[in-house]
């Protein structure tokens, strides 16, 4: 009984001692992992790019590509910006980055006053490029240094040719702008005309509204009631196509409509699926992102002097729903 | 010699070791995790300071766009100079994680310089709407600044995540090992606790269960103690006091054999035998007596009397007196004579 006791405190004993060590070697091989602190300058370029709509699956696409392209070439990129279109948000933030001397800055184009006396202005002031991504605003307003994005006014055309074919070269189009249409929509818009004007049988015919849905649905009534013959709805800028869809549903068979979108969207090609929609103009953000970067890039290197003022512009293609899988 | 004295020093310096160490132990441990840990309190507090120091300055310009006397203009410039020591001391959080963030907040704090500047400049120069435009400008770079350090206390957060998980995991550890050596403390506290314990009480049985035996009347057991402390030479003295009282037992008992001897030479009178019993109550050790006398005359006991341990050849009792039936009273009773009877006569 005695030796059992014995035993067992014995054994008890060294199964202390080892977790004694154990734990001894633990607290003493500590080493937690902390950020390491740097003394080199920071000479690796800051660049920010900055949007209004960081919530879109066009803008995630657009960062994966300008993210990537920042890792090839040793910059370092963040990416800023607004959920929904808060204009103030937006420019505060080009405002901060200005302010923060950073070293360039990458910005979707915002055709406002505000937008242009801050880059043409302030950034200009302060030596910092600025490079107009998916949207552009033009350089005799804004000063940027190049615009990379599709070109829209090509992307209207693409449409247009679609559209004149669809209607048979006869027909009423309503074209839907915002209320203070943006360079972007005037392209757009001036892209279609070109197409249409070369058919005597189609009317175009432009209508604007804010991107609130019961204001479009508003105008898209208005529209029908005005003109009950209309066969056409493009919308040339941030309007929720389904929207309209729904208002036209509500009287016709929309799928007698001819409607058109400019930015695929799950939303979008879902309803080009359904063969509510004709076409979308899809665009290349990928590659936007990539490019912008690279370009915004060799700017600060010195390589690419001066950047080609009209833009570089990404492939557009028009989705039909003949060619959905 | 080590006494019982010292080995209580021992436990008790073994006592205030482990205590030394593992007191030790801990505030060393403590003493790692706090030095990290000022480290990360010493850079959020310099971040707010930039901020608190930014906002300061534009409330300085404020005061002094609104009465622009020299007092004012004093505390502006010891505000912009508390705002450039500030950003002078930004430069020291810089880490790989945050060198954007960092750039961006004193380039912030350049441009809100700048802005203060222009403004004093314009506002000197009677220019009251540009100086109120770059004023907005400045307080709007304060606000910058507010913000970027708020991102940049939220960026240190999650770069040193891991690494306060670590020093949580680190102190759960510490408090582990501080059981873990208390608990082993006490084994070897209570292993030698048990050690020196039995090293006195050992003795002191053994020596209290030779001072039984004595008081029975054996003296010629030793004493043996093997320790070597307080309790040995007890014993050592105590064993030598046996001896010498068996000595002078045997001496007397000599000294009455031979007297009874001398006594039944002269003459075998009647009278004198009636003498002898009295003599075992002068002995002062009746009881060894009885038991002496009664080795012979019980036989069955006298295997265990032949042992060798009987150097001396002294008579012993095997057994106590009082356990044996008839005791005294029936050595000291008539029919006790015989049996009691001296071999020799």
């Amino acid at each position: 009984m005695r030796r059992l006791l014995i035993g067992f405190l014995c054994a008890a004993f060294f199964a202390i001692s080892a977790m004694t060590i154990q734990t001894l070697g633990r607290v003493f091989s500590f080493d937690a992992p902390v950020p390491a602190a740097s003394r080199e300058p920071m000479d690796k370029p800051r660049i920010v790019l900055i949007s209004r709509e960081r919530d879109t699956p066009f803008w995630r696409e657009l960062e994966r590509g300008a993210f990537e392209a920042a890792g090839r070439h040793g910059v370092q990129l963040q990416a800023w910006g607004s959920f929904g279109l808060y204009e103030a948000d937006f420019l505060r933030n080009l405002e901060l980055a200005i302010a923060s001397r950073v070293d360039g800055i990458i910005a979707q184009g915002l055709d406002n006053d505000d937008f242009k006396k801050l880059t043409a202005i302030r950034a200009a002031e302060n030596g910092i490029p600025v490079i107009t991504v998916g949207s552009d605003v033009p350089v005799a307003e804004s000063m940027r240094r190049t615009y990379v994005g599709s070109d829209h006014r090509a992307a209207g055309r693409l449409v247009a040719e679609r559209l004149a074919e669809d209607l048979g070269g006869a027909g009423r189009v309503v074209v839907l702008t915002s209320e203070r249409p943006e360079h972007f929509e005037r392209e757009r818009l001036a892209g279609i005309l070109s197409v249409t004007e070369r058919f005597d049988g189609i009317v175009v015919e432009t209508a604007s509204s804010g991107s609130a849905n019961d204001e479009l649905a508003r105008v898209v009534r208005d529209r029908l009631n005005a003109h009950p013959d209309t066969k056409a709805f493009v919308s040339v800028a941030y309007h929720n196509a389904g929207v309209i869809a729904r208002e036209i549903g509500r009287r016709f068979r929309a799928a007698d409509f001819c409607l058109y979108a400019f930015d695929e969207n799950p939303e979008t090609v879902q309803l080009l699926r359904d063969g509510i929609l004709r076409g979308i103009v899809a665009q290349d953000p990928y590659r936007m992102g990539e490019w912008s970067v690279s370009l915004m890039v060799r700017w600060l290197d010195g390589v690419d002097l001066p950047l080609d003022m009209d833009g570089y512009f990404t492939d557009i293609r028009l989705l039909t729903r003949e060619a959905m899988p | 010699m080590t006494s019982i004295q010292h080995k209580i020093w021992l436990l008790c310096g073994i006592v205030l070791c482990a205590m030394g160490i593992i007191w030790g132990l801990l505030v060393y441990c403590n003493q790692l995790v706090l030095e990290q840990y000022n480290g990360i309190l010493q850079r959020y507090l310099r971040m707010n300071e930039a901020s608190e120091r930014s906002q300061r300055a534009v409330a300085a310009l404020n005061e002094y766009m609104l009465a622009p006397d020299d007092e004012k203009r004093r505390s502006l410039d010891r505000a912009v100079r508390e705002l450039r020591d500030a950003r002078a001391g930004m430069a020291g959080l810089l880490n790989e994680e945050n060198a954007f963030l960092l750039a961006n907040h004193m380039n912030l704090m350049d441009s809100l310089d700048d802005a203060i500047r222009r403004t004093v400049m314009l506002s000197g120069m009677d220019n009251g709407d540009q100086a109120a435009a770059f004023f907005g400008q400045a307080a709007r770079y304060a606000g910058y600044i507010s913000e970027t350090t708020l991102s940049l206390i939220g960026h240190e957060l999650s770069a040193y995540d891991t690494f306060y998980r670590g020093i949580m995991e680190q102190s759960r550890e510490i408090r582990k090992l501080g059981f873990l050596v208390l608990g082993l403390v006490l084994m070897v506290l209570l292993a030698f606790a048990w050690w020196l314990s039995r090293g006195i009480t050992r003795p002191i049985q053994k020596l209290t269960a030779a001072a039984r035996e004595l008081s029975r009347g054996r003296f010629d057991r030793p004493v043996e103690i093997e320790s070597n402390d307080e309790i040995a030479f007890l014993a050592r003295t105590f064993d030598r006091m046996r001896i010498s009282i068996n000595d002078l037992f045997l001496e007397i008992r000599k000294k009455a054999q031979l007297e009874a001897e001398l006594d039944r030479k002269p003459a075998a009178s009647p009278g004198k035998p009636a003498a002898q019993p009295a003599e075992p109550d002068q002995s002062p050790f009746p009881v060894q007596h009885a038991g002496y006398a009664g080795q012979e005359g019980v036989p069955g006991r006298g295997g265990r009397n032949k042992r060798p341990d009987r150097k001396r050849g002294v008579a012993h009792a095997v057994q106590p007196a009082a356990a044996r039936p008839g005791g005294d009273a029936a050595g000291r009773s008539g029919n006790g004579g015989p049996v009691r009877g001296d071999p020799s006569a």
